[in-house]
């Protein structure tokens, strides 16, 4: 069995921990992604979607870390408590790993590439307030992880700890590549990142963030990618706006007056701003346009319903 | 307000609008596990635009997001864990959650890929090209649009080659929960008028055997809401929706 990895990278962090801690014999295969290894011809034989972590298992290719981590449980039999056989201890760690994706996952790897790629691909450093809108995210999903999912449990599904417990850690370790401290203020997240760590082993942990807390060493990779323009519009997207135009709509959308108002009246959870949030948004908007008479006559999807076309648009 | 019955209740939105265009994915399996289940789904909530932000959700979700399920004393949120757990208590058919250590890992590597992928730029092409220029008065920035459109084709195309690829279903010859959560996703931007299967004829066919293994009738019942969204947002005034103005501005600009 080999595993395809590059330590930067939280998830490929999390399958390391995981096949190390528990002795599953593997080959590790260095991925540089800061040298673009994963643009290569070689690697896109492996797997077209040019991520990592990547497992092959004889003929069998599989990506996802939280797939493959899930894969290990299942072939190597490991203890019940990783990824619990009950069924409701077992939706607790399914939850936590479908929210951590566009939660914390997101919001830590943006703080982390927003201060690591900003002045490498932009020429100049992060503005504040994108950098202080970035780190507000993060911290609301902190707050999430410590108030709705840790609560006063040692570990997120209970007294034991589970791959949910190993894929927040690493995730939350992140931002730490670039100088930012997400457990600074946060004594409860403190002490159960120390717990997640002895079980795993301390040195086995510490010695898989050497490469992520290597600073000096991150930037000089980063100036030295030739492959770093493949980043950029990726970066651009994820991390990114055209700051005037952003102030043009601000500023037509919201007046002062409103802006106030609307801040008062907002409920907080309305700011969180997970992509994912669009959804219950969306049906919360469309609710509250309801009209009285619905049409109990099922709209049957249909091409000619659609004015416009991916494709033509597209790339 | 919710009518407690006892059993599961599945916090969504009932009325069809709703319904379809939160989470189909559910409703569909939900109908698709057990009859039993099905009346419980008819003593759901009945929604109030705002609800997810009161107290009493807040009882059951801190996520303070749709779908949420409560068994009894379990409350559980995330949509593809409410479809794992129905799965695993009303021991589903098996072809939904494979056993087999290969086939259920490709359900999981597709349920994993998704949430950043097709479910993000799915739905962002949705409010760009519907729910913005209502709500905020503005027609979203030619580069920006652009960009989102050139991101949900990457998806789509990595569902078809990677995903997909020559078999009829994401797993093999059966439909799967990988396919119900996929074609969700895929027809959500189709609520903006946008259609995603013009021009894929293999996205296309593996659409009509998705919406024949589901069965049509059931199908369009839970595509209803977003289809007809473009219909419905004609009539909305947007004054009404001032309060979300904020949480649009930091999702999108």
């Amino acid at each position: 069995m080999e595993i395809y990895l590059d330590l930067v990278s939280p998830p490929c962090r999390a399958v390391y921990l995981f096949a190390e801690a528990l002795k599953i014999p593997y080959a590790f295969k260095k991925v540089e992604l800061s040298a673009g290894q994963q643009y290569t011809e070689e690697f896109g034989k492996l797997s077209v979607v040019r991520k990592v972590p990547v497992l092959k298992d004889g003929s069998f290719v599989l990506t996802e870390s939280t797939a493959i981590l899930q894969y290990l449980v299942q072939k190597c039999s490991v203890a019940d408590h990783w990824f619990p056989a009950e069924l409701q201890q077992r939706a607790r760690v399914d939850e936590y790993l479908s929210w951590q994706h566009l939660n914390l996952r997101s919001h830590c790897s943006k703080v982390f590439l927003l201060r690591l790629m900003h002045r490498p691909l932009m020429g100049s450093e992060a503005p504040k307030d994108k950098l202080d809108a970035t780190l507000e995210d993060m911290k609301q999903s902190l707050d999430l992880l410590e108030e709705k999912f840790l609560q006063d449990k040692p570990f997120i599904v209970g007294n034991k700890i589970s791959v949910a417990d190993l894929v927040a850690m690493v995730e939350m370790m992140q931002p730490l590549g670039v100088g930012v401290d997400p457990f600074q203020g946060r004594p409860k997240l403190t002490a159960w990142r120390d717990r997640v760590k002895k079980e795993l082993g301390v040195k086995l942990v510490d010695q898989a963030h050497e490469a992520l807390l290597d600073s000096s060493g991150l930037q000089q990779k980063m100036q030295n990618n030739t492959e770093l323009h493949k980043l950029k519009p990726m970066f651009l997207k994820m991390c990114v706006e055209d700051a005037a135009a952003a102030v043009r709509i601000r500023s037509r959308t919201c007046d002062p007056v409103h802006r106030k108002k609307s801040h008062t009246e907002v409920p907080p959870a309305v700011l969180n701003p997970s992509p994912a949030d669009s959804l219950t948004l969306l049906s919360a908007c469309l609710a509250a346009t309801r009209s009285a008479s619905v049409s109990t006559k099922p709209a049957s999807w249909s091409g000619s319903r659609a004015s416009g076309s991916v494709r033509s648009n597209g790339a | 307000m919710f009518v407690g019955v006892d059993g599961i209740g599945l916090f969504s939105k009932y009325r069809p609008i709703g319904a379809a265009v939160t989470f189909p994915a559910d409703f569909l399996f939900l109908q698709e596990v057990s009859s039993c289940l099905v009346s419980c789904w008819s003593a759901m909530s009945v929604w109030v635009p705002g609800e997810h932000f009161g107290d009493e959700f807040g009882k059951i979700s801190k996520i303070r997001k749709v779908p949420a399920l409560r068994d009894g004393d379990f409350c559980l949120a995330e949509s593809v864990a409410i479809m794992l757990y129905l799965a695993e208590k009303f021991q589903t058919p098996d072809r939904w959650f494979p056993a087999d250590l290969r086939l259920r890992s490709r359900v999981n590597e597709y349920l994993s890929w998704q949430h950043m992928a097709i479910r993000m730029h799915g739905s962002k092409m949705f409010w760009m090209r519907l729910m913005i220029p209502k709500i905020m008065g503005i027609d979203v920035p030619k580069e920006k649009m652009d960009g989102a459109l050139e991101d949900l084709n990457a998806s789509l195309t990595l569902i078809e080659e990677n995903f997909l690829q020559d078999r009829p279903f994401i797993v093999g010859d059966q439909m799967s929960l990988a396919d119900l959560v996929a074609i969700v996703e895929i027809m959500q931007p189709l609520g903006a008028g946008l259609d995603v299967f013009e021009g894929r004829p293999k996205l296309s066919a593996w659409r009509d055997r998705v919406q024949a293994s589901i069965g049509k009738d059931l199908f369009d019942e839970a595509h209803q809401g977003i289809l007809g969204a473009q219909d419905a947002m004609k009539q909305v005034d947007p004054s009404k929706l001032e309060l979300f103005k904020p949480k649009i501005l930091r999702l999108f600009f």
